[in-house]
């Protein structure tokens, strides 16, 4: 179930998810990107004092296939993981952490990147696995064409597969009450190509799916050459308004910001992880919105002319072995309350688990509260002067143009 | 030796050891050792933070479960961050986030284990730097000022280890220049007032010269003890008389640290020794593997069988991997290569330990440590075939196991 509240200027859309008995979660929406069935690096007990923490969940089938895949009882992935609930899980097709094997995709399957190995997986593999784990919602099968192929033809290949997919994921929902129990998800992939991206979006409209899912990690090229909100504007164009749009593959603010004002509702979540796995600590400012008097950037002076606030810090650079100061002054994560950019350097530089652990933190309590924000502003209808205040108040921070 | 002795008796005592009670059977007792940073009950399991970490854990984390005190490496802490960063910091308690109480090895044992070309002479140990060659000398000295720059609640003393299996005059000769070398370490040591300086008890698996040292040792007066140079593959049944030879010689009011030992059966036989501390990697390198230490045994989560179990790796256990993770989650975890696995493994095993040292010290105050030794041996061994050097080592205090 799905409805929007309300809709800004250009599309941007404030809405709930309502799911399971009583569940409902605030869009636009980050979930928490948990593959194989856990935070990357944080277990529950760390990661349950993180603010804004969404009882949502990305799962991706490469890190379910085989384990826990379909061998434990069929109570389904909450009992499975002891899940508070009501937890709205999903379960992606591909890893939006990490490019996935498209060479490998043919005809009847896609191709898969678990811990054995690849995998060949057609729509009743899939399908097995859906069954026993029973998320809240799921993608359905597809096939991501690589976005660097200028090829009509695999672009062709890869829509025209995706829906096939999806009509034979429609046609075995229809017999099998378990499945139905979760909501299914279309894909729309096709590229950096606007005509393909469009016809998938239509024709993907078409089928009684409960949302979309715009597969955008095979169309990572799309940012590079500025064509991300041309993109994403029309397939959001070609999709109806009442179901909610998800999406792969886009993760930085500005791009989130770009997805938000192309009506996209819900975003994979693994960025503050990517970062993490780089070594770095995201800095970018969030702006905080404070009462409801208070100006819109009204944070941003505090913090100090001289202080850049760039996207990211990269940790293991020479020049914070002796920096005792804060990652990010004014953060309440565990992180920042605790520890200094020097050991977080020397831990990176000794290689030494902790260093995800704290990054981690940090990196997701800074990631969500930028979505809070996020919301918070279209809450009060300053969406613009907002995302303005961001832009000013760092210049290494960039927003590409409308 | 004599201006070593006046300067001891000057400083202010950094540590006091008092006695909650004794076992009547055995030499076990529980004390209460209060240091600078924090008070730490003992007989005390200390977990192994080598480079300024516990492996993935958070010190909030390791407060949680009750974790007084723990162990850092002066080798490691030497070379990253170094002395420089660490004294900006104000110290390791500091620069880690750890505000209760830490403890530092001298660096002499990583040396000699981690780099091959290390030569020991009476100046000190000389070794090539791993990271670009140049010949380097850790001394007495210069482990003193490391160990001050970390600024940890107790200190060790470099000494000559030698391997527990060696053989000849070697034994002698490195037993010896560790008392001198404690010597060095006493007059070099700038923070009598705020660390604890250890002496190392040398002598290989030879009682006589294990009494000399001993003897040589007390003169020096430091406020507690190691008993090193074991737990490095010598024969168990040795190993233990080893052990309680030591104890039977050390004062009763210091404490008396078994450096190495983290095996459950072996915690729980030399506490009966009379043995106050421990420190070993065992319990969270272990962990690391995916095995998880439990009552009655190990579990190898890795498995296949532990693939479906939805049971936690202990039902009776109030950990927090227990609470929120079954075996099956925590295999499939592995599986996927996912660290937080480690993590949480680590945190069950080392909730274990320190349970486990918390059930021992309260079945000593109550008076009750035979028969939790006996209910603790067939928990781990319910089809018997306790180990000979256990039986023995227990027999030798008066606990005699009955077979089940």
């Amino acid at each position: 179930q799905f409805a929007v509240e309300a809709s800004t200027q250009g599309g941007i859309r404030l809405g709930k998810i309502a799911f399971g008995a009583g569940g409902s979660l605030d869009t636009p929406l980050c979930l928490l990107y948990a593959r194989s069935g856990a935070v990357p690096h944080l277990a529950k007990d760390v990661a349950k004092d993180i603010p804004n923490l969404p009882r949502s969940s990305l799962f991706c089938l490469p890190a379910m296939y085989e384990e826990p895949g379909t061998n434990f009882a069929s109570d389904g992935i909450h009992k499975f993981l002891k899940l508070q609930e009501p937890h709205f899980s999903y379960l992606s097709v591909q890893d939006p952490a990490k490019p996935p094997p498209h060479q490998f995709n043919r005809e009847a399957a896609t191709c898969i990147l678990t811990y054995g190995g690849f995998q060949k997986v057609s729509v009743s593999d899939h399908l097995k696995v859906v069954e026993a784990l029973r998320p809240t919602a799921f993608e359905c099968l597809c096939d991501a064409a690589p976005s660097n192929s200028n090829s009509t033809k695999r672009i062709a290949k890869s829509v025209n597969r995706t829906l096939s997919f999806l009509d034979q994921t429609l046609e075995a929902m229809k017999e099998n009450v378990v499945l139905r129990s979760s909501a299914v998800l279309g894909a729309v992939v096709g590229g950096c190509d606007v005509a393909s991206r469009t016809l998938s979006a239509a024709e993907t409209a078409k089928r009684p799916v409960d949302g979309f899912v715009l597969e955008l990690s095979d169309g990572a090229e799309c940012g590079v050459k500025g064509a991300l909100s041309e993109v994403l504007g029309s397939c959001a164009a070609a999709l109806p308004s009442d179901k909610p749009r998800f999406i792969h593959g886009v993760g930085s603010p500005a791009e989130v910001l770009t997805a938000v004002e192309c009506g996209v509702d819900v975003f994979d979540g693994c960025y503050p992880y990517t970062v993490t796995g780089s070594g770095c600590a995201l800095t970018f400012p969030l702006q905080q919105l404070l009462s409801t008097d208070e100006p819109v950037g009204g944070q941003g002076g505090k913090r100090g002319k001289s202080q850049e606030q760039p996207l990211a810090m990269q940790l293991s650079e020479e020049r914070f072995a002796d920096d005792l100061d804060p990652l990010v002054a004014g953060c309440v994560c565990y992180t920042c309350q605790n520890h200094s950019r020097a050991y977080l350097h020397h831990l990176l530089d000794t290689k030494e688990m902790l260093a995800e652990v704290l990054l981690m933190i940090h990196n997701l309590t800074h990631y969500l509260q930028f979505f809070a924000n996020l919301r918070e502003s279209l809450k009060r209808g300053v969406y613009e002067q907002w995302k303005l205040s961001l832009c000013q108040s760092n210049h290494n921070y960039s927003v590409p143009a409308q | 030796r004599s201006s070593s002795m006046l300067k001891m008796a000057e400083s202010k005592a950094a540590l006091s050891f008092k006695i909650v009670a004794e076992c009547p059977v055995t030499k076990a007792r529980v004390a209460s050792m209060a240091l600078p940073h924090h008070a730490v009950d003992t007989p005390v399991f200390m977990p192994v933070g080598t480079q300024g970490t516990l492996k993935g854990l958070t010190c909030k984390q390791l407060e949680a479960m009750g974790c007084q005190i723990m162990l850092g490496n002066t080798y490691h802490l030497g070379n990253r961050p170094g002395c420089r960063v660490l004294e900006k910091a104000g110290g390791l308690h500091s620069f880690m986030g750890w505000d209760r109480a830490l403890l530092t090895d001298s660096g002499g044992f990583q040396m000699v284990s981690l780099l091959q070309l290390a030569e020991i002479t009476e100046e000190g140990v000389k070794f090539q730097s791993p990271h670009d060659g140049t010949e380097m000398l850790l001394s007495p000295e210069h482990s003193m000022e490391i160990q001050n720059s970390i600024g940890a609640d107790v200190m060790m003393q470099l000494d000559d280890v030698v391997a527990s299996t060696t053989t000849g005059p070697r034994v002698e000769q490195a037993m010896w220049r560790s008392v001198r070398w404690l010597d060095r370490c006493v007059a070099a040591h700038k923070r009598p007032d705020k660390q604890n300086l250890f002496g190392i008890i040398q002598g290989g698996l030879q009682a006589d010269l294990r009494k000399k040292c001993v003897e040589a040792m007390l003169e020096r007066d430091t406020p507690g003890y190691a008993i090193g140079g074991l737990s490095g593959g010598e024969e168990k049944d040795v190993f233990w008389r080893i052990v309680s030879l030591c104890t039977d010689m050390l004062p009763r009011n210091k404490p008396r640290y078994l450096m190495g030992v983290g095996y459950p059966v072996d915690l729980v036989v030399c506490s009966a020794l009379g043995c106050d501390m421990y420190d070993c990697v065992y319990p969270t390198r272990t962990a690391r593997f995916g095995t998880a230490l439990v009552p009655w045994g190990l579990l190898k989560l890795k498995k296949r069988e532990f693939s479906a179990d939805p049971q936690p790796i202990d039902p009776n256990c109030s950990c927090s991997t227990c609470q929120g993770y079954s075996r099956a989650a925590i295999s499939a975890l592995f599986s996927n290569k996912e660290p937080v696995g480690c993590h949480l493994v680590t945190v069950h095993n080392l909730h274990y330990l320190l349970l486990l040292m918390g059930d021992l010290r309260r079945s000593i105050v109550e008076q009750q440590f035979p028969s939790f030794v006996q209910q603790f041996m067939e928990r781990q061994f319910p089809s018997g075939g306790y180990e000979q050097w256990a039986l023995n080592a227990l027999s030798s205090v008066n606990i005699h196991l009955n077979a089940p």
